[in-house]
């Protein structure tokens, strides 16, 4: 078992990295996932018909935003695991691979969240233009989060989805909530750190345009560009170009 | 004597296609870092690393303000993310080779400008039509226990997600140079800079209302009934703490 957990975590690391080092090219995918995992585990029938039907199941399923559902890459590969490794049908591996998909889902927020705390180390390094540093970082939180979700996967199957399920339960609600919350608001920092450099007192109103377009009317933000756009263009338009020494930026 | 050695140093910084080919596979890991503060802001600094190093490596100061804006927030559809990366190379280059390097503030402008409206469409190309078809195409050839089914699945999808991200590199690299040029004749790059800010501003301010998510618990109970702060607040300005928060960290 133990060494099959493993082949499968193997799936998993080459799944939650591709979505990393590989572009988003797709290949986290229930389709290519469940194929990956019925082939280590020596039954590539039952992989490929968990491969569609999982594919078909979780279509819908697509990042937005941050809090996501549940972990599509992580639920496929545990539930075609399981479905091989005892023989159960479709159903019943979905059912089970929920909670390692619940939780393989919370793990990566928390990751997000987590790396964001070394932005400030990536604040310094850039100062000192240590680039290499701050690439560091950026392919470090890519393999580190990759290791922490294969490792879960790796557990699932060692231990069995029923301990996954019991770990889930016991996290207490406030943590999880707690975590979105953070989520949530941490995009505040980035836009913050935005306006700062763009930080012009002439401009800045049209901050505000933005913002109450999108909260009072509904706006989204194609339609917001478009209005931002054509304003600017008739702007453009009509200035006269003038090379004058006064205008301080 | 001293001519040529000018053209020498003119062609050193100037960006070949051996260094956009570095960009393309550096791109790839543009998401690495994907975090909730700033999502893919590291992804830039990353896949513009040897062009920066290339391009500022006799002045310090300016290659540590690439390096910082190079850090900031973006996010965008990974798959079309080259055609902004190409602009910003040839603006960087334009940057680098000009005598008093002070682009920097219009290329974050154009990075936020451009982030905005483009995920959308990338979001609706890549998400919403190459997945879907190429999933459903290969999601019924699977279910028959066919192995094409993945096969047919991958490649369908990253066909376009391959072209796209070299032509896109290219395109905007093009994009970006021929624009400048053409703006830095007669002053017109002043009120370029200025149309980039209007619409990056107007595009961040959307953005905060729809991305940064603050809100209020706090309920207070007077005899019989309970007042919930955050229904007040919605009351007055919707999402005021979001705006409030983002306000509050800039200054």
């Amino acid at each position: 078992m133990v060494f099959q957990a493993f082949l499968v975590a193997l799936v998993a690391f080459f799944a939650y990295s591709s979505n990393k080092f590989l572009g988003d090219a797709m290949v986290n995918r229930p389709l290519v996932t469940a194929t990956l995992t019925g082939l280590v585990l020596g039954d590539l029938q039952t992989g490929l018909i968990m491969a569609g039907t999982l594919e078909l199941t979780w279509m819908g399923i697509m990042y937005l935003g941050l809090s996501m559902p549940s972990d599509v890459a992580a639920g496929a590969i545990i539930g075609t695991a399981y479905a091989v490794l005892s023989s159960a049908d479709v159903s019943v591996a979905l059912t089970v691979s929920i909670p390692t998909g619940i939780l393989c889902a919370y793990v990566a927020t928390a990751c997000e969240v987590a790396i964001s705390f070394a932005m400030h180390k990536v604040d310094e390094f850039a100062a000192e233009g240590n680039i290499e540093g701050i690439n560091a970082i950026h392919i470090g939180a890519g393999i580190i989060k990759a290791v922490i979700t294969s490792g879960i996967v790796f557990l699932a199957v060692a231990l069995g989805t029923d301990t996954i399920g019991a770990v889930v339960d016991a996290l207490p609600q406030a943590v999880l909530s707690g975590l979105d919350v953070v989520a949530a608001a941490l995009p505040a920092l980035g836009f913050a750190m935005l306006l700062n450099i763009m930080w012009d007192r002439r401009f800045l109103p049209f901050y505000f345009i933005g913002f109450a377009l999108a909260v009072y009317f509904g706006v989204d933000i194609m339609a917001v560009t478009v209005l931002a756009v054509a304003f600017a263009a008739f702007r453009f338009m009509t200035t006269k170009v003038e090379v004058s020494e006064e205008d301080e930026f | 004597m001293a001519e040529q050695k000018t053209n020498q140093a003119v062609e050193e910084i100037s960006v070949t296609k051996s260094d956009l080919r570095t960009i393309f596979w550096r791109s790839f890991c543009h998401e690495a870092s994907y975090n909730a503060e700033r999502q893919q802001a590291l992804g830039f600094a990353f896949t513009l690393t040897k062009l920066l190093k290339k391009l500022y490596k006799d002045d310090k100061e300016a290659y540590v303000e690439a390096c910082k804006r190079h850090t900031e927030f973006f996010n965008l559809t990974v798959q079309i993310t080259n055609f902004v990366v190409g602009i910003v190379t040839a603006l960087e280059e334009k940057n680098a080779k000009s005598q008093d390097k002070n682009m920097g503030p219009t290329i974050s402008a154009v990075k936020s400008a451009l982030m905005g409206p483009l995920a959308p469409i990338g979001d609706t190309f890549f998400w919403g039509c190459f997945r879907i078809v190429a999933a459903s195409v290969g999601a019924t050839l699977a279910l028959k226990g066919n192995l094409l089914g993945p096969v047919l699945f991958v490649l369908m999808f990253n066909i376009p997600h391959l072209l796209v991200r070299w032509y896109g590199l290219i395109l905007g690299y093009k994009l970006g140079e021929n624009f400048i040029s053409f703006m830095q004749e007669g002053g017109l790059l002043q009120k370029l800079t200025e149309a980039a800010y209007t619409v990056g501003l107007t595009v961040i301010g959307a953005m905060t209302a729809s991305y940064v998510g603050v809100t209020c618990g706090v309920e207070f109970s007077i005899g019989e009934s309970v007042i919930n702060i955050q229904e007040i607040l919605d009351g007055i300005f919707p999402r005021l703490l979001p705006l409030g928060v983002t306000q509050v960290m800039a200054n």
